[in-house]
C-alpha cells in the first residue's frame, strides 16, 4: 500500500500546508491527515518533514501558532494562516499552475520530428 | 528586508525562550504520537504495535527534533554546540561569553565615539559656532595660541581688521559678592559689548552691554546668569536696577542671561561685568582674551593672513613692545577641546582593536560550527537547497548575535560615558556629551560591520561547500587540520598580536606615569593645603596689605594641627602663573625680548620652609627684609643657570616690576616644577611680600604629622572670618590634588588604554582556549591511541600546551612588530621612556605567554585524561 503513495515534491509541502490551513486552523497531525485525505491518499506526508516545514513557515510569518483544546479535550498546537500566508498561497498557487501546465505540455508534446 | 527582520525576530525569540520552545516541541510531539497511535488502533493494531508504528512513521524522534530546531534558526548554533560538546563543554555559556565580548567591544568603541562626537564633531551650542574664533598674540617660535592680548592691540584690531563681524575682550574676574547675605566668590568675566554679537546672546530680561558701557568712566554694570538669578534672587525681575557690592565696589544689575546659555571657558560665568579701559594700557601688557566672529564670506585662512599682516605692521611700528610676536586665529572648538583630539582619536583606535578582537572570537565560533555542519550543508546543497538561502541563514544568525551584543554594549556605553565625563579630565566637560542620533547611527553601523565581518567568511564557506570532500570526510567534524582550523589559528594569532599591541601601549604609559612620579617636584607636596585670600582694593589700601597678611599668618599658625604656614602670590601646579621680564643690572635691553624671563613668586619668609624648597647658596629672605630695607630677591637654580651662566648669581642686581630700585639676589634655592612634572619652566624669581606688597595671596598651610590637610579648611576659614567677615577663602585645594589635576589627561588615557588592553588579553585568552579545546577534541582518537600505546599523560599535556605556546609565540612576535610600528603614535604621551622600551615589551610579552599557558592548560589537562577505550569507541 505504501508503495503506491508518492513522496511529496520538494517545495510542494508548504503549498499544501498553506492550502489546508486556509480552510481552517489545524494542529500538525490534522494537517498531515487532511493532506492525505484531500490527495485521496496519494500523498503521504512524512511526519518528520511536516514539523520543520511548519517551523520554517512560522519564521517567515506565513502562519502563527497557538495552543488550543481539541474536541477530545486535549491540548494541541494549532496553526493559523496569516494575511502574509494568504498572499503566499495565492502566489504559490499561480506558480504551481504555471509550472505544472508547463510540465504537462512537455509530457504531451508529440514532437514535430516524430 | 522585512522578511529578514521577521526571521531574525522569530529566531531571537526561539533563542531567548529556548527552554519553553523545547517544552512546546515535546508537547506537540506527544500529542502527535497519541493521535497517530489512536488512529493505528482504530485500524485494528494492538496498543504496543500502534505506538511502535507511530514512532516509526517519524523516522526517529531525535532526528525530528533536530530538524525542527534547525528550522527554528538557532538549531544550527545549538547543533554546533552539541556537535562540539567536548570542545566547548557548555556551549551556551560560550555563546554568551562571545556575545559578551562583542558587547564589550561595541561598548568600548561607542563610549569613546560618544566623547569624540560630542567634543570633536557636534556643533558647539552657539548660533553659527563654527565662525567663532579666538584671536590672540603669540610668540612666533611657539605659534601656538598662548591666550593673552593687550587692550591696546584689541583696540587696534577692532578698528583695522576687516575679517570680523564682531570682536570682544574677555577679562578674568572673580568678584566677591558681599553685603546681601552670605559673602560668596562668583565666577565672573569682564566683557566688552562685542561678546553679545560674537556668541549671539540676547538677555533673558533687561539689556545687554553696549559699546557706550566700555569707555573710560562708564557706570559699573553687570548681567547675571540665569542660575545665579534663581539661586540668589529668587528669579525676581526686580533684580534689574539693584546694586550689588562686588569686590567692595557697587555695580548695577542691568540684565539676566538666557537660561540655556553656557559660555565657553572663562565666559562660563555667573556674572558678566562691563570692561572699561582706556588705551593708555601698555602695549605689551598682555592679559586679555579676544573672541571674534568671522564675517560670513571670510575663510579662516583669510582672517589669519590679515592678522599676520597687522602683526607685521605692529612689529615694524613698535619693535620694543611687539618684536617676536604674531597674531594667531584659532577656531573656538580647537581652543576648547583641541587638547583632547589626539588622546580621543588614539583611544578610539584602541577601542576599535578591542572590537576587532571580539569579532575574531565570534568568527571563530561560527567557523567551528561551519565545520561541524559541513556535511549537513553539503547534503542540503546536493539536494538543491539554494546557496543564497544557506548564506542568508548564516548571516542572519551573526546579525542577531551582533545586535544582542550591540544592545548590551550601548547600555554599557551610556553608563561608562557618564562616569568618564564625571571623573575624567576637565576637557571632557567643555561641551555637553549626549548619546545622540549620531552615536546611535555609529553603533548601528558598527553592529552591521561586526555582523558582516563575523558572518561572511563562514557563510561563504558554508554556502560553497566542497561536496565530495565533506561527504567523504564522513562528517566527523574533525577536520581541524583543514582550512577552517587554519583560519581559526590565524584568528587567534591575530588576536594575540592585537592584544600585545594594546598591552605594550598601556605598559609604556604606565611606565611614563611611574617615571613622572619619580621626578622631583622641587617641593614636598604631602600635607600641604592651599587657599587664596584676596583683599579687595576698595577696602584695603596698599599699605594695609602686609600688616593684614602678617596677622592672618600669625593666627593661622596657632591653629592646632598646623605645622607651618606662609603666603605666596602663586603656587606651583595650579592653573595660575606669573611670567615677568627682569632687567639685569649692566645689560642693556632694547626690547622686551632682551629681558630675562622668570616666574614671579611674591612670598613671605616662611614659604621655603613650609613648601620644602631647599636653599642651595646664600640666604633666604627674613622678617628683617622690610619695605624700606634694601630690596632683596632669591632665584632658583634654573633661573641662575640660565641668566647667569658660569657666574655666581648671588650678589647680582636686577630691576623687578613694582619697585624702582634694584634688588640684590641674596640666595639661590632649588628649582620648582611650576608647570607640572613633565613641563619645563624658565625658573623662579622670589620677592619678599613685605617689599613687593600683593593683594591676591595664596596661603600654603602644612599639616602637622600625618594629618589630612583638608581638616584644616574649616579652622582656616574661621580665622579669616575673625579678621574680616566679608573676606572669602578661595580655590581651596591640597597640593596633591593640584598635582593630580596636572596629570589628569595622562592618567585618563592610561586608565582607558589599560582597561582596553586587559579586556583584549582576556578575549585573546578565550579565543586561544577555544582553538586548543577544539584541537584536543578533534584529535581525541589520536590522543587515545597514543595513550593506549603507553604515552605518558604528562607528555600529552606538554604536547598540547606546547601547541598553545607556539600559537602564542607567533602572536607575540607579530604583536611586537605591530607595537614597534604603531607606538610612535603614543610619543606625545610618553615621558622618560622610549616608544620601543625593551623592558616594557619583554614584560607584556611574558604576560601574554603566561595567559596563553593558562588558556591551554585546561584543554591540555582534558587531553591527558582521555580514556583510550572510550575515545576509540566514539569513533
Amino acid at each position: 500500500m505504501a508503495s503506491e503513495r508518492s513522496e511529496l515534491l520538494q517545495g510542494t509541502l508548504e503549498l499544501l500546508i498553506l492550502k489546508t490551513l486556509s480552510l481552517e486552523p489545524m494542529h500538525g497531525w490534522g494537517v498531515a491527515q487532511r493532506i492525505q485525505q484531500m490527495s485521496r491518499d496519494v500523498f503521504c506526508v512524512n511526519q518528520g518533514s511536516l514539523y520543520p516545514a511548519l517551523q520554517r513557515m512560522l519564521g517567515k510569518g506565513w502562519i502563527t501558532a497557538e495552543w488550543r483544546t481539541t474536541e477530545s479535550n486535549r491540548r494541541a498546537r494549532y496553526y493559523l494562516l496569516t494575511q502574509a500566508g494568504r498572499r503566499q498561497l495565492a502566489a504559490e498557487r499561480d506558480e504551481w499552475e504555471r509550472s505544472s501546465s508547463a510540465v504537462n505540455w512537455v509530457l504531451d508534446w508529440s514532437g514535430g520530428a516524430a | 528586508m522585512r522578511r529578514v527582520l521577521s526571521e531574525a525576530r522569530e529566531r531571537l525569540r526561539a533563542l531567548l525562550f529556548r527552554a519553553r520552545a523545547e517544552r512546546e516541541l515535546d508537547d506537540e510531539l506527544r500529542f502527535h504520537l497519541q493521535m497517530e497511535t489512536e488512529a493505528n488502533q482504530r485500524r485494528g493494531m494492538s496498543a504496543a504495535e500502534a505506538h511502535r508504528r507511530a514512532l516509526v512513521s517519524f523516522g526517529g524522534v531525535e532526528r525530528f527534533k533536530d530538524e525542527v530546531r534547525d528550522a527554528r534558526g538557532f538549531g544550527a548554533l545549538e547543533d554546533a554546540a552539541a556537535d562540539a560538546r567536548h570542545v566547548l563543554r557548555r556551549a551556551p555559556g560560550f555563546i554568551l561569553l562571545t556575545t559578551l565580548t562583542v558587547a564589550l567591544g561595541i561598548g568600548a568603541t561607542t563610549t569613546v565615539f560618544t566623547l569624540v562626537s560630542a567634543l570633536l564633531l557636534r556643533p558647539l551650542p552657539y548660533d553659527g559656532a563654527d565662525r567663532i574664533v579666538l584671536v590672540t598674540e603669540a610668540k612666533k617660535e611657539s605659534a601656538q595660541s598662548s591666550g593673552s592680548t593687550s587692550y591696546v592691540a584689541y583696540d587696534d584690531w577692532r578698528r583695522a581688521a576687516r575679517s570680523f563681524e564682531a570682536l570682544a575682550v574677555v577679562d578674568d574676574w572673580a568678584p566677591a559678592l558681599t553685603g546681601a547675605g552670605e559673602p560668596e566668590r562668583l565666577k565672573g568675566a569682564l566683557v566688552t559689548a562685542g561678546v553679545f554679537d560674537v556668541f549671539r546672546v540676547t538677555p533673558h530680561i533687561g539689556r545687554r552691554i553696549t559699546p557706550a558701557d566700555n569707555v573710560e568712566g562708564s557706570e559699573r554694570i553687570a548681567l547675571i546668569s540665569h542660575a545665579l538669578w534663581r539661586r540668589r534672587f529668587g528669579a525676581d525681575p526686580a533684580v534689574l536696577g539693584r546694586t550689588l557690592t562686588l569686590n567692595g565696589f557697587p555695580r548695577t544689575v542691568v540684565g539676566v542671561l538666557p537660561p540655556d546659555f553656557r559660555g565657553p571657558a572663562e565666559l562660563d560665568a555667573e556674572i558678566w561685568g562691563n570692561e572699561y579701559r582706556d588705551t593708555s594700557d601698555a602695549r605689551d601688557s598682555r592679559y586679555l582674551r579676544v573672541f571674534g566672529r568671522l564675517r560670513p564670506a571670510v575663510p579662516l585662512a583669510g582672517a589669519r593672513a590679515e592678522m599676520r599682516a597687522i602683526a607685521a605692521r605692529d612689529e615694524a611700528a613698535d619693535p620694543r613692545a611687539n618684536a617676536g610676536y604674531t597674531v594667531v586665529v584659532t577656531p573656538l572648538r580647537e581652543e576648547l577641546v583641541g587638547s583632547a583630539r589626539t588622546p580621543l582619536l588614539l583611544l578610539l583606535g584602541a577601542a576599535g582593536l578591542v572590537l576587532l578582537i571580539a569579532c575574531a572570537n565570534l568568527s571563530a565560533l561560527f567557523l567551528a560550527r561551519a565545520v561541524a555542519r559541513a556535511r549537513e550543508m553539503a547534503l542540503r546543497a546536493a539536494l538543491g537547497a539554494g546557496r543564497g538561502r544557506l548564506f542568508r541563514q548564516l548571516l542572519t544568525e551573526s546579525f542577531v548575535l551582533a545586535a544582542c551584543g550591540a544592545a548590551a554594549g550601548l547600555a554599557l556605553a551610556a553608563g561608562a560615558t557618564r562616569l568618564l565625563v564625571a571623573a575624567g579630565p576637565p576637557v571632557l566637560r567643555a561641551a555637553p556629551v549626549p548619546v545622540d542620533s549620531r552615536v546611535l547611527a555609529f553603533t548601528a553601523l558598527l553592529t552591521a560591520l561586526t555582523a558582516l565581518l563575523v558572518g561572511i567568511a563562514p557563510a561563504l564557506r558554508a554556502s560553497r561547500p566542497d561536496l565530495v570532500g565533506a561527504l567523504k570526510d564522513g562528517g566527523r567534524g574533525g577536520s581541524a587540520s583543514g582550512a577552517a582550523g587554519r583560519a581559526r589559528r590565524t584568528l587567534v594569532v591575530t588576536q594575540l598580536a592585537l592584544a600585545l599591541t594594546l598591552l605594550a601601549g598601556a605598559g609604556l604609559l604606565l611606565k611614563s606615569l611611574a617615571r613622572l612620579h619619580q621626578v622631583d617636584p622641587g617641593i614636598e607636596p604631602a600635607g600641604l593645603l592651599t587657599a587664596a585670600v584676596v583683599l579687595p582694593s576698595a577696602r584695603y589700601s596698599d599699605d594695609r596689605l602686609t600688616p593684614f597678611y602678617e596677622r592672618l599668618l600669625e593666627r593661622a599658625r596657632a591653629i592646632p594641627g598646623v605645622a607651618g604656614v606662609a603666603a605666596s602670590s602663586i603656587v606651583p601646579f595650579g592653573t595660575n602663573f606669573d611670567r615677568i621680564g627682569v632687567e639685569v643690572e649692566g645689560r642693556p635691553s632694547a626690547s622686551s625680548d632682551d629681558l630675562a624671563e622668570g616666574d614671579r613668586y611674591i612670598v613671605t619668609p616662611d614659604f621655603f620652609a613650609v613648601m620644602g624648597v631647599p636653599l642651595r647658596r646664600g640666604r633666604l629672605p627674613t622678617a628683617r627684609d622690610r619695605y624700606d630695607a634694601p630690596l632683596v630677591a632669591v632665584v632658583d637654580e634654573q633661573f641662575a643657570r640660565r641668566v647667569f651662566p658660569g657666574e655666581d648669581a648671588v650678589g647680582k642686581r636686577m630691576l623687578l616690576p613694582g619697585r624702582d630700585s634694584l634688588a640684590t639676589i641674596v640666595g639661590v634655592v632649588g628649582h620648582v616644577k611650576h608647570y607640572g612634572l613633565d613641563a619645563t619652566s624658565p625658573g623662579q624669581v622670589y620677592m619678599p611680600a613685605a617689599q613687593y606688597p600683593w593683594r591676591w595671596m595664596v596661603l600654603v598651610v602644612r599639616a602637622a604629622g600625618a594629618r589630612s590637610p583638608s581638616a584644616l579648611v574649616t579652622p582656616l576659614r574661621d580665622v579669616v572670618r575673625s579678621l574680616d567677615a566679608a573676606l572669602l577663602l578661595d580655590d581651596v585645594a591640597t597640593m596633591e590634588q593640584l598635582m593630580a589635576d596636572r596629570t589628569a589627561v595622562r592618567r585618563f588615557v592610561m586608565a582607558l588604554l589599560a582597561g582596553f588592553a586587559g579586556v583584549a588579553a582576556l578575549m585573546a585568552a578565550v579565543g586561544l582556549y577555544g582553538v586548543m579545546a577544539y584541537a584536543v577534541t578533534a584529535r581525541r582518537a589520536e590522543i587515545g591511541i597514543r595513550l593506549a600505546l603507553g604515552a605518558e599523560p604528562r607528555r600529552v599535556l606538554r604536547m598540547v600546551v606546547g601547541q598553545g605556546l607556539s600559537l602564542a609565540a607567533a602572536g607575540v612576535a607579530l604583536g611586537l612588530l605591530a607595537a614597534a610600528a604603531s607606538m610612535r603614535l603614543l610619543r606625545g604621551f610618553l615621558f622618560g621612556v622610549s616608544a620601543t622600551d625593551p623592558a616594557v615589551y619583554a614584560l607584556v610579552a611574558i604576560c601574554l605567554v603566561l595567559v596563553a599557558v593558562a588558556a591551554s592548560w585546561i584543554p591540555a589537562r582534558r587531553a591527558a585524561r582521555i580514556d583510550p577505550l572510550e575515545s576509540l569507541r566514539s569513533e
